[in-house]
């Protein structure tokens, strides 16, 4: 319910946190349902409802985990061996 | 992983996010190191940095949040358009989770329908005891109303799990809000916000209850410890068994507090802010039953999520 958004963005966003808009509803969407920048915004942005699950949708979606290997691979080279990450 | 060994070395991904080490496009040649360190160092970026209107803060980390939530967003837009009513697995639960909070007609016409079980709990929470055990189910349904309880490795045997309590109930982000001259506009501000949800859930007298619940915190934010004083790991690690605790803290409901939270037998419980806990333990005992009742409400952790 609009009222009830609009009063905690008024509180918590815009009082305490200083932003000046409300996060188009898509953004706020994809917050709760499955959360958000641990260090961004307040406590309940950080887990959405389903909490990791969302992440485990989109691993088994986009095969995340071997591009992030791949990168890890880069960061790391010459320092690690890389199988002892995954 | 091993399997790559002996194929021809693939490209290297090229970063998304920049170089590596210090942004020497950020400083400021003008000023003096000397003078002041921060502005040599970081003043054009300060200079030409816009915060985004719907954010609070701007970072290089945040590029990465953002692409971040533009992935997520995909994936959802594409699992709401074909997830069914009664999903299945994760990805239909997604899709039809984000298709139903998109649609801002039937979350209007619900209004504070999605909380009306634990408002009946709260309205039937009559007495001290009773709110005590309401009390008990954080985090999942009330943020901490006195006292929070949490699980984690133990501080002096990570081997093993410890059941920690700590000091809550606190509205604003720190003790200070409520005891300061600097903070009085955020915490007449909270007054009223207290008011509009209680209003919003068609609480009478909204407007006198949101004054009664703002001088109960006040009043928990004067017996607080500092977060100064909340960062001594020694003095915060006070492992006590239930039953010491009610003799400690006498004028709580420990024993449907923990009930509640599926941890009576729990022994023994780590006491963090020792001191503040007999104060709190007094504050909850000499508070009105009625003030109990509204500011647990306004605890509620579920509402901002289940009512958006």
């Amino acid at each position: 319910m609009k009222a009830f958004a609009d009063a905690y963005f008024d509180m918590h966003d815009r009082t305490l946190a200083g932003q000046k808009e409300q996060k188009v509803r898509w953004k706020r969407g994809v917050l709760t349902v499955s959360g958000g920048d641990f260090a961004v915004g307040d406590r309940f942005g950080t887990f959405g409802t389903l909490g990791f699950d969302g992440w485990r949708v989109f691993n088994s979606k986009k095969k995340l985990a071997p591009h992030l290997a791949r990168h890890l691979e880069v960061l790391c080279k010459g320092r690690f061996s890389l199988p002892i990450f995954l | 992983m091993l399997a790559s060994c002996g194929r021809a070395p693939e490209p290297q991904p090229k970063p998304l996010y920049g170089g590596w080490g210090f942004d020497a496009a950020g400083e400021n040649k003008e000023t003096k190191a000397g003078d002041d360190f921060f502005r040599f160092a970081n003043g054009t970026w300060l200079d030409h940095t816009q915060v985004p209107a719907d954010k609070s803060a701007v970072s290089l980390r945040l590029q990465m949040t953002d692409r971040t939530e533009a992935s997520l967003h995909d994936m959802m837009e594409q699992s709401a358009a074909h997830s069914p009513h009664q999903p299945a697995d994760l990805e239909g639960k997604m899709g039809a989770f984000y298709k139903l909070f998109m649609d801002e007609a039937l979350v209007e016409h619900l209004g504070a329908r999605p909380i009306t079980e634990e408002l009946a709990d709260v309205r039937s929470a009559k007495t001290r005891g009773d709110l005590g055990s309401l009390a008990g189910r954080n985090p999942a349904d009330f943020e901490g109303t006195l006292f929070s309880v949490y699980i984690d490795a133990d501080l002096k045997d990570p081997e093993h799990y410890a059941v920690y309590v700590t000091q809550a109930g606190l509205g604003l982000p720190d003790r200070d809000y409520y005891l300061q001259k600097q903070f009085a506009a955020q915490k007449k501000k909270y007054q009223e916000y207290v008011a509009q949800v209680l209003h919003l859930v068609d609480w009478p007298d909204a407007g006198a209850h949101a004054k009664d619940v703002v001088d109960f915190v006040t009043q928990i934010a004067k017996a607080n410890w500092t977060k100064e004083q909340q960062r001594d790991t020694v003095a915060t690690y006070n492992p006590m068994s239930i039953k010491q605790l009610r003799k400690f803290a006498p004028g709580f409901a420990w024993a449907g507090f923990f009930e509640e939270a599926g941890l009576a037998k729990t022994d023994p419980v780590i006491v963090a802010e020792k001191s503040a806990f007999p104060k709190l333990a007094a504050i909850w005992a000499q508070t009105p039953a009625g003030t109990l009742q509204h500011g647990t409400l306004c605890k509620s952790s579920i509402m901002p999520r289940r009512t958006s």
